[in-house]
């Protein structure tokens, strides 16, 4: 029934799996997903699930930035005119 | 042509906006999934397929975005919420139970709700701490200031000196207790190395993270170096 992806590099570990949960292409292999499931915001490495999950949204993030660039540079002419 | 004002007010309120409107109308992110889908996609991770575990987590990611929105105004950094939301989803996936009757975006908004309210209950507690080497403004060459900075006064210097090297050595033996990345936040940050002290911004770059991670490294490691301390002196 399982469906294999192949092996990618965990978002989390950095390390090379075969197995996990995936999300938008990116890999959170097995072991990470359970210690995640398992994690509480105040465990002290929390934080580094936060850091590491962001690059699933890394597209959208950037797009925002370009976004702003562009609306800046929109501004920048008008102050130059 | 617009205005200065409109592109200006523009630009304040894009951010979390411009996040919500592009998860919801981009095809980067896969629309949410009917009743029908959803019934299904859980009979078939039952039966034991994985893949469409990574479905029912995907076609719920719109979902993060927005309740991700209720949270604007508690002064976190959008991209942090947005990665909690996602560790409250993917919780909700592994602990959802079919036989409770309930649609599993229901279970889930409720999931990555909590899960932001847990990391801002556990950040509240640290928010009021004020430490010597916040920043507090910038001088007119853009050089920050730190409160250390302003709270100077008329030092004993050959006794201020004599402690300072003592201290400084002690520290530098705490610092061994230390992970290698809060380590290094804190040489980078404090200027442990070159007497250069670096901004939360410079670090992040370097490092390769965000400002609001090193700021969480830079707190989690001082209150480490302090119940090192603590327990030190308990016996000595």
């Amino acid at each position: 029934m399982e469906r294999q992806r192949g092996a990618a590099e965990c978002i989390v570990c950095q390390r090379r799996r075969d197995s996990g949960i995936w999300v938008l292409g990116m890999l959170i292999c097995s072991q990470c997903e359970e210690k995640l499931v398992e994690s509480k915001a105040a465990d002290s490495g929390y934080d580094i699930y936060v850091d590491r999950l962001r690059v699933i949204w890394q597209h959208v993030f950037d797009a925002e930035a370009g976004a702003s660039a562009k609306l800046m540079e929109g501004l920048w002419r008008q102050l130059n005119v | 042509m617009i205005s200065l004002f409109t592109a200006l007010v523009g630009l304040f309120l894009q951010g979390l906006t411009f996040l919500i409107s592009y998860v919801t109308n981009s095809n980067a992110f896969p629309v949410p999934l009917s009743e029908e889908e959803e019934a299904e996609l859980l009979a078939k991770l039952q039966d034991g397929d994985i893949e469409a575990r990574n479905i029912l987590v995907e076609r719920n990611l719109r979902l993060v975005a927005h309740i991700v929105k209720k949270f604007e105004n508690t002064g976190e950094e959008t991209d942090d919420l947005i990665s909690i939301g996602t560790i409250g989803l993917i919780k909700a996936i592994n602990t959802f139970d079919v036989r409770q009757n309930t649609r599993l975006a229901t279970y889930a908004a409720r999931c990555i709700e909590n899960e932001i309210l847990m990391h801002l209950r556990s950040t509240k507690r640290s928010r009021n701490d004020v430490l010597l080497y916040d920043a507090i403004g910038a001088d007119k060459e853009g050089n920050e200031i730190t409160l250390i900075d302003i709270l100077g006064t008329d030092p004993d210097e050959v006794l201020e000196r004599v402690e300072l090297s003592v201290e400084q050595e002690r520290l530098r033996e705490m610092l061994t207790s230390l992970g290698p990345r809060e380590k290094k936040v804190l040489e980078l940050r404090y200027g442990l190395r070159d007497g250069i002290r670096k901004t939360q911004r410079e670090i992040s770059r370097k490092l390769g993270i965000s400002r609001s991670y090193v700021s969480r490294i830079e707190k989690r490691a001082i209150t480490k170096l302090q119940q090192e301390m603590l327990s030190e002196q308990a016996h000595s």
